[in-house]
């Protein structure tokens, strides 16, 4: 629905659509018409709205939970040039020995401060990040822990298939929406560099591109290239 | 050189005249004249009067500064312009504001679209509570207590 141009819609309906009652003049109370507007006028409305605003609408209405949560409003937010940037961090809590997940978030007074997002789930240990779009990507390379990604629009997660190399000091960054992860791995006779690609359109491990080619991972200068603009 | 004028006629019969370089800032007028073009008024059957007065208005002083300094306005224009929503916006109750968003959505008018659009979420919704956000636009609650709890709860985080 929002996706088409407003020119596209105005083509198909030309014909007269049902009035929105006007105030009435008897009366002292205003006639509130804003739940009869159409639902993509809606929708391009909460579009304007700061992101960080989204949990309290979500609150007013179980319509306004619909709409702050649905795909279109993101389609419509990036149309408008809406979108926007938030730092998130992983922070160690020492009492409970877990990373938990915190948002930077800016108060109503103008002032920040880092708050814990409870939905999201403690991680134990942590490989590396890569955030694409409206997710972040945490892959958890040792021990095949569960690889995830997590949605900030809606802070829940999602799981990856599981990395096919165990690794440990990784880093990871994005190109051409394949996410290269380069690490430490372990083999007989100790620890070798490796490489493996995550593919985000389908969501698969595919086999990496320079070991076809037969360049060597060495040690030494590999990562920092890689990673130069990444996290 | 003669400016061609159009007649628009409100749902309540209301007839107005006016140039053409006002009405075409409507995108969704010159598919109604291609329609009618039989017929010199054209009908616009959910557009009443006093709002379409205020299109008209809207329309008639951006219509003004897009020719003012032949074709590209300077950037006073630009602020002055800016500075006449802001108080052509403020002058509107709320009904007349949701009958003008109608109206600039059906008649394809973007900008007063946008303007309308942003004028709502910045007076209505931003920075607003939950209970002001629905006592401000009329949103009756339809969460059961336990349900608006269970919301709160997952959105904590939110609210400190």
């Amino acid at each position: 629905m929002s996706s088409r141009t407003r020119a596209e819609k105005k083509k198909q309906s030309l014909e007269p659509q049902s009035l929105i009652p006007l105030q009435d003049e008897q009366s002292s109370e205003p006639l509130s018409v804003f739940t009869s507007l159409p639902e993509d006028v809606i929708v391009d409305i909460l579009a304007r709205v700061s992101t960080f605003h989204y949990p309290i609408l979500s609150l007013v209405s179980k319509h306004f939970r619909s709409l702050v949560e649905s795909p279109e409003i993101y389609v419509r937010r990036s149309l408008l040039g809406c979108t926007e940037h938030f730092l998130y961090a992983l922070i160690y809590d020492i009492d409970i020995g877990v990373y938990r997940w915190y948002v930077l978030r800016r108060k109503a007074n103008g002032n920040r401060r880092l708050v814990l997002i409870p939905s999201l789930p403690a991680v134990s240990r942590y490989g590396s990040f890569v955030a694409v779009g409206s997710r972040i990507y945490v892959f958890n390379g040792v021990n095949n822990e569960d690889s995830t990604t997590i949605d900030c629009r809606s802070h829940t997660v999602q799981l990856l298939p599981n990395i096919p190399v165990s690794m440990c000091d990784s880093m990871a960054d994005i190109i051409e929406r394949r996410i290269y992860i380069i690490g430490d791995s372990r083999c007989d006779d100790g620890w070798k560099k490796a490489m493996v690609v995550f593919n985000t359109e389908t969501k698969k491990w595919e086999e990496p591109a320079m070991k076809k080619i037969g360049i060597e991972l060495r040690d030494s200068h590999v990562l920092p290239s890689l990673c130069g603009d990444g996290w | 050189m003669s400016k061609k004028n159009i007649v628009l006629k409100s749902s309540n019969g209301i007839i107005f005249e006016v140039e053409e370089a006002v009405a075409l800032q409507s995108e969704t007028i010159p598919y109604m004249i291609e329609d009618d073009c039989a017929n010199d008024t054209i009908p616009l059957a959910n557009v009443t009067g006093d709002i379409l007065a205020l299109v008209i208005e809207y329309c008639k002083k951006h219509v003004v500064v897009a020719d003012g300094d032949g074709g590209g306005s300077s950037s006073s224009s630009q602020e002055d312009l800016k500075n006449w929503d802001a108080q052509f916006m403020n002058d509107l109750d709320q009904s007349k504001i949701f009958n003008l968003l109608l109206a600039a959505d059906f008649l394809n008018i973007k900008t007063l679209f946008d303007l309308t659009c942003q004028f709502v979420a910045d007076t209505m919704i931003k920075g607003k509570s939950v209970e002001e956000v629905r006592r401000t636009l009329n949103i009756e609650k339809d969460y059961t207590s336990e349900e608006e709890a269970k919301a709160r709860q997952e959105n904590e985080w939110a609210f400190k």
